[in-house]
């Protein structure tokens, strides 16, 4: 595949991804709404995979030196966060859903 | 470079992206949604675990095991903070945790595009890319608003002094 392609191909997971998500969220009950933000919240988080890439990369690269390195320890840090917090806080606001509704 | 091995990354990542969707899908019934919830959770450890095997042994070809320290010390330190809290938080307080959660997300989208962009791409890809351009530069527009975004929101619903007095 040349440059090109992969940048078309990009884009074409992007716009399916779109149509996906619409048709995904639309048909949530509104009483769901707080907890779905938090999931979805929790799975955007999918940038840890693009953290361990970047730390994974930069401690390769010895002539880099230390600030990509730190910059993207950083990253995974923050990440771990919102991926680990999301789902915790998802997980608690479902249980209280469940106590509130039996 | 291993051919199977490349395979095999490949699946997995795509195992974990059918993890969100039906985590999704199932968060949209409150019956299903507290396994939706778990379902996205184990999605995103395949994914991580994916991209030590992706990041470790398929692009480097040798696993830099003397760094290993700060990984484990990133994700250790970074699931104590997570964990902590998201059980201490009071109930009426969640929207403003998932803000900053959201927000820490996009600082961390924003980090990883601006090192790719700034270091990775001397050493590794071609700048010329339009893929690599599009989508780096994509992430880190996204990730900066995000931020930006987020923390607003947390000091709109956590009814901050200086922002209600504009």
């Amino acid at each position: 595949m040349n440059d090109l392609m992969v940048l078309v191909y990009l884009i074409t997971i992007f716009s399916v991804s779109i149509f996906l998500g619409v048709e995904l969220i639309t048909k949530v009950p509104a009483t769901l709404h707080t907890p779905l933000m938090s999931g979805s919240n929790a799975i955007s988080g999918i940038t840890i995979v693009g953290a361990i890439g970047v730390l994974l990369t930069s401690v390769s690269l010895e002539s880099a030196g230390w600030l990509p390195f730190a910059l993207a320890a950083l990253a995974l840090f923050l990440a771990t966060i919102n991926v680990v917090g999301g789902f915790v806080v998802t997980n608690r606001m479902l249980e209280k859903f469940r106590g509130k509704k039996s | 470079m291993n051919t199977n091995l490349e395979a095999i990354v490949a699946v997995s990542y795509l195992v974990s992206s059918i993890f969100f969707i039906f985590g999704i899908k199932r968060l949209s019934n409150p019956k299903t949604a507290p396994r939706g919830n778990r379902l996205g959770a184990l999605g995103m450890l395949i994914a991580s675990l994916t991209a030590f095997v992706d990041f470790g042994f398929l692009q480097n070809e040798v696993f830099p095991v003397q760094f290993l320290w700060l990984i484990a010390l990133s994700i250790v330190a970074g699931s104590a903070i997570g964990i902590w809290t998201a059980t201490k938080v009071k109930m009426t307080g969640m929207p403003q945790m998932v803000a900053i959660f959201n927000g820490f997300g996009g600082a961390a989208s924003f980090l990883v595009a601006g090192v790719y962009y700034q270091f990775l791409d001397v050493a590794q890809a071609d700048t010329s890319d339009p893929a690599f351009l599009v989508a780096t530069e994509l992430s880190g527009l996204i990730g900066a608003v995000t931020l930006s975004g987020s923390f607003l929101a947390f000091a709109e619903t956590a009814e901050l002094k200086w922002i209600r007095n504009r």
